[in-house]
């Protein structure tokens, strides 16, 4: 067994200017709504993909505990959390269709039209 | 609409198994492009089996609240949201069977302006303390409604409230009340002229530490209030601590020119341990108490052992045991043991 790194990066369409990657947790606990003049709509791939447990853990710094306790009381104030998709390839359609969509895809998926945001590394383990 | 009412919630099952439903979540009923419309609820059953020498207090069964949300985002500026429910709809011990109409408990729109500041205009939970906003027993770790949240200040205002994000770690939220809403069908207070606000600060995504204030006047109860306090949550690991402490000053004129005044008092501290997957175990403590002039003076004091099992995160049964005890005017104690089962859907 081999551990590898691949690299994943956080992309932003090609509308919406950058943001800091600090405030990323607010823009996924939609305390922020907005990045500049657009609206910031953040994205998340399905629970179980390990990318969305690295993205969760390294980028905005939450556990899986903390992340189900507070959509369940944003859910009781009238608050969605982030759209889920359920692949890299709905996630990057969703990022070039949908003006200010935000979200985290491995390189080969990047379109020349999307805004790198930051890379990251997720540890990969190979059979 | 108490029929309507009583229908939505017994479909719960019907339309849980629809295409864009997640317990916890809500049945996504339109979602494209930033707009969505979103179905949800919440339903806690209860039952309370108490030992005291105060005659009045009996063991019961009930629904300890219950409600229908509709909610949803029209575009980046603006969102909605209504509540249909109430607490207590349905209480039944050996003397009496007594129901609560459900009414709209919340029913607001809320107006994006930036991240520093969003308008919210109607009927909504004042946004002072961990417990108030958050009331429901879905949300909660303890059955049982905390000594500082049991008619220390107006639970719903109507009126309109300013918050919003300074930075990226502090929010504020202010408002006033635009009635008179002596209404208690809606609110366990019947207020006017209710006003004040809470300044938080975030250091996780749920731990945090605020201080709030506000001021009050109730006809019915005969009240003029203001009162101040201060709350914190914090998260480590498998471990949560939260305390709300409030202090209220009260007076109200009589006849002769003079006022009747009081001072309360009311704190809790709660410890809550993630003792193995699913199961907590939860400790508190707290207190009220008043020290009246013209008014009686009473101490009530109580503490909480429980047992939470989440079988999700939004379903959960409750095992507590509590022990009561109220000193000084009208004085009793009560051993009490609550049961519960509550979803957020």
């Amino acid at each position: 067994m081999q551990l590898l790194a691949q690299e994943f990066v956080l992309v932003v369409s090609k509308v919406c200017i950058t943001t800091q990657v600090e405030a990323l947790q607010n823009i996924y606990l939609k305390k922020e709504k907005s990045i500049g003049s657009c609206q910031a709509i953040p994205l998340n791939i399905q629970a179980d993909m390990p990318q969305r447990m690295f993205f969760m853990k390294e980028v905005i710094h939450v556990s899986p505990t903390q992340w189900n306790r507070y959509w369940d009381m944003m859910h009781f104030k009238g608050v969605q959390p982030p759209h889920v998709v359920h692949s890299n390839q709905a996630m990057a359609a969703y990022i070039q269709k949908v003006s200010g969509a935000l979200g985290y895809l491995p390189r080969t998926f990047l379109e020349p039209s999307m805004q790198v945001l930051a890379t990251f590394e997720m540890p990969k383990v190979s059979p | 609409m108490k029929t309507i009412f009583i229908i939505l919630l017994m479909l719960f099952p019907l339309y849980s198994q629809a295409d864009g439903y997640q317990l916890g979540r809500g049945l996504s009923l339109y979602e494209k492009d930033g707009f969505l419309l979103n179905l949800g609820g919440h339903l806690s059953l209860r039952a309370e089996g108490i030992e005291s020498n105060n005659p009045t207090l009996k063991s019961n069964i009930g629904v300890e609240n219950a409600g229908i949300m509709l909610y949803g985002e029209g575009s980046k500026y603006l969102s909605f949201l209504l509540e249909y429910g109430n607490e207590a709809l349905w209480n039944y011990n050996e003397d009496r069977s007594e129901t609560n109409d459900p009414v709209l408990r919340r029913g607001y729109v809320d107006i994006h302006l930036d991240t520093m500041a969003n308008l919210k205009l109607g009927r909504f939970l004042t946004p002072i303390g961990i417990y108030n906003p958050t009331y429901i027993n879905a949300l909660r770790w303890s059955n049982i409604r905390p000594l500082v949240a049991q008619n220390f200040f107006p639970d719903i205002i109507t009126g309109a409230q300013l918050h919003g994000l300074l930075g990226t770690d502090i929010e504020y939220a202010i408002f006033t009340q635009l009635n008179d809403d002596e209404d208690v069908a809606v609110s366990h207070l019947p207020i006017s002229e209710f006003s004040g606000g809470e300044l938080r600060y975030l250091f996780g995504i749920n731990s945090r530490v605020a201080l709030n204030y506000g001021t009050f006047k109730s006809n019915t109860l005969r009240e003029i209030c203001q009162f101040g306090g201060a709350n914190v949550l914090y998260e480590w690991g498998d471990n949560e601590f939260s305390s709300e402490f409030l202090y209220k000053r009260g007076k109200w004129p009589t006849l002769n020119t003079q006022y009747n005044r009081w001072e309360d008092l009311s704190w809790y501290a709660q410890y809550v341990q993630n003792l193995v997957p699913q199961q907590y175990l939860s400790l508190r403590v707290g207190q009220k108490k008043r020290e009246g002039e013209g008014v009686g003076s009473w101490d009530e004091q109580n503490g909480i052992l429980g047992y939470i099992y989440r079988t999700d995160h939004a379903l959960s049964y409750k095992a507590e045991y509590r022990y009561f005890e109220r000193s000084g005017m009208n004085a009793y104690h009560t051993n009490e043991l609550h049961l519960s089962f509550s979803v957020l859907f």
